[in-house]
């Protein structure tokens, strides 16, 4: 099979690959910035199956990318430009920011391959890609997604639950 | 038939079975309440979980992606030929900066600490503007540069004494510094305490600027992201002019005296850097708190402004852990603002915690920090994605 020029690759999964970036980063130019360094390598190295190569080079970098913003100390930084206070929202914005929020934390509390295989069924992989995106049997996502749903629904919860504490 | 596990019917709702699996799925369901029951939740773990990814909207770009540079040089929407020439400009400036850089590096002028890194100094072939593509980029893939320059790591002497200006004018003379540039020498460098070189570059700020510290402006060309080199103590005019307005002087790199400054156009700015456990003693003035029980991933020295609630003009000292699920937390301390001899600076606002006060506040990206006051009187803030109990716990162990 040829391979898809990179333009039309581009085209066809860019804004899918950032918004799966930023589900697992929080951070929109970081996903910018890993998106553009998937397509430069898809354009040094075409896949035959792009999709899930595209998704499964972005989900490595995303790793490789947060162990060195560990020993950078980049996360604060980013977390202070992201601050509710650098930006005051009408109420019905912050109420969105704050379950977005709650969301990504409920997703951290997640193992990394729970949380993968949860962001590319948002994205409509079936369980083959998947399965070829993060190298787990294919027989193995039913499993790995039940646990995964029901994690992320309970981590959510106790998100609401500290957060009612707290109020 | 054994009932079906959450799996399959997990696998059942995303139409993942086939044909004669799913056939004996529903029959199974049909003569099984138990299962249908899982079914049932199964379906609400299902819409509950995509519900939520789904709230976790992609925002709208701030403008400091490189697709955002894109559209400032006046393109619309996404490009990817454009990128990739951009990252091609830009990756061939860096090399070539480097390259011609080479015979500047240890020379007398980069190796003088604080005072030889001039803006009158003679430009490096780096400094020659950057084609048009390239402009458009650097400011944007800065910090994937740093992060290639970075490799030295702590302690290694990489003394370029830059301050990255995103504003106002280009210093005269600056330089830029490439990433990955070989150590300088470090004879005779003059040491200078980062908080009083923090508090000499407010100063300047505010003498430039005057009181009412207002933003840049909100126009700002392809040019804005740029590199110069300065000095500490006296800091270039032009880097502590427009380019400072609304902004915090940052002290960074604090390597055995040298430090970099770095000024950012739309928010606070600075970085926090590696340091070895020695240096951020001196610097922090005080011994280093430690979580007990977990191993430090790594030291940092950084600005106060970097840490909400922190004293700005003070340095930070953060201590990196990574917890063995993985997860990164940070203890970052800050010796007390007031002391008889060494009133808050004016205009300083800091949290007003006692000892024994502790404040839990949720960051954006999903994190949380716990902030207190030790009992020594130094401000501690431990930032993780953690439960808030997780944290108090933690800070239980701060020694």
């Amino acid at each position: 099979m040829a391979p898809t020029p990179i333009e039309q690759l581009f085209a066809e999964y860019n804004e899918a690959l950032l918004r799966m970036l930023y589900r697992r980063t929080g951070d929109r130019d970081r996903a910018e910035d890993i998106a553009q360094e998937v397509f430069a390598r898809a354009l040094a190295a075409p896949p035959d199956n792009p999709r899930p190569w595209l998704f499964a080079v972005a989900l490595n970098l995303v790793r490789d990318d947060g162990r060195r913003a560990v020993r950078q100390g980049r996360r604060l930084q980013l977390l202070k430009a992201e601050s509710p206070e650098a930006s005051p929202a009408p109420d019905d914005e912050l109420e969105r920011s704050e379950k977005s929020a709650r969301v990504r934390r409920a997703l951290a509390e997640l193992r990394e391959v729970d949380r993968e295989v949860l962001l590319l069924k948002a994205e409509g992989f079936d369980y083959d890609e998947i399965a070829a995106a993060t190298g787990l049997a294919k027989g193995a996502i039913g499993t790995t997604i039940a646990r995964a749903r029901r994690r992320l629904v309970e981590a959510y919860r106790a998100e609401e639950n500290d957060r009612h504490v707290a109020s | 038939m054994s009932h079906l596990d959450e799996g399959v019917l997990h696998s059942l709702l995303d139409g993942e079975l086939d044909e004669s699996a799913r056939l004996a799925a529903e029959a199974h369901l049909a003569s099984c309440p138990d299962c249908r029951r899982d079914l049932d939740e199964a379906k609400a773990l299902l819409a509950g979980a995509d519900e939520l990814i789904a709230a976790v909207e992609l925002p709208p770009s701030t403008g400091s992606g490189a697709k955002s540079a894109g559209r400032r040089v006046g393109r619309s929407g996404p490009s990817f030929p454009w990128i990739s020439v951009a990252w091609a400009a830009s990756l061939v400036l860096a090399v070539g900066a480097g390259w011609f850089a080479r015979p500047y590096q240890s020379t007398p002028a980069r190796s003088e600490g604080y005072t030889a890194a001039r803006t009158d100094s003679p430009a490096m072939p780096a400094a020659t503007p950057a084609p048009s593509a390239e402009k458009a980029v650097e400011g944007d893939k800065d910090e994937l540069k740093e992060e290639r320059g970075q490799v030295a790591g702590p302690g290694s002497g990489r003394l370029a004494q830059t301050a990255r200006v995103r504003d106002g004018e280009r210093a005269p003379g600056a330089t830029s510094v490439p990433a990955g540039a070989p150590p300088a020498p470090t004879p005779a460098q003059k040491l200078v305490p980062p908080e009083e070189a923090l508090r000499v570059l407010a100063s300047r700020a505010a003498d430039s600027v005057g009181p009412s510290l207002q933003a840049a402006p909100p126009e700002a060309s392809a040019e804005d992201d740029r590199t110069a080199t300065s000095s500490a103590p006296g800091v270039p005019r032009a880097a502590a002019s427009s380019a400072f307005a609304g902004k915090m002087a940052v002290a960074r790199e604090l390597d055995r005296g040298a430090l970099n400054i770095t000024v950012r156009r739309d928010q606070a700015a600075g970085r926090f850097q590696p340091t070895a456990m020695e240096a951020a003693v001196r610097m922090l003035g005080g011994s280093i708190r430690l979580v007990d029980g977990l191993t430090p991933s790594l030291v940092m020295v950084g600005p106060g402004g970097l840490v909400p609630g922190a004293d700005p003009g003070r340095v930070v000292i953060r201590v990196v852990y990574v917890d063995p699920p993985g997860r990164e937390l940070w203890l970052d301390q800050q010796r007390p603002v007031e002391r008889p001899s060494e009133p808050a600076a004016a205009g300083v606002t800091t949290t007003a915690l006692l000892p024994g006060d502790t404040l839990i506040a949720p960051v954006a990206s999903g994190a949380r920090s716990l902030t207190w006051i030790h009992q020594s009187g130094f401000r501690l803030a431990l930032t993780g994605f953690l439960p808030a109990d997780s944290l108090r716990a933690l800070a239980r162990r701060v020694q």
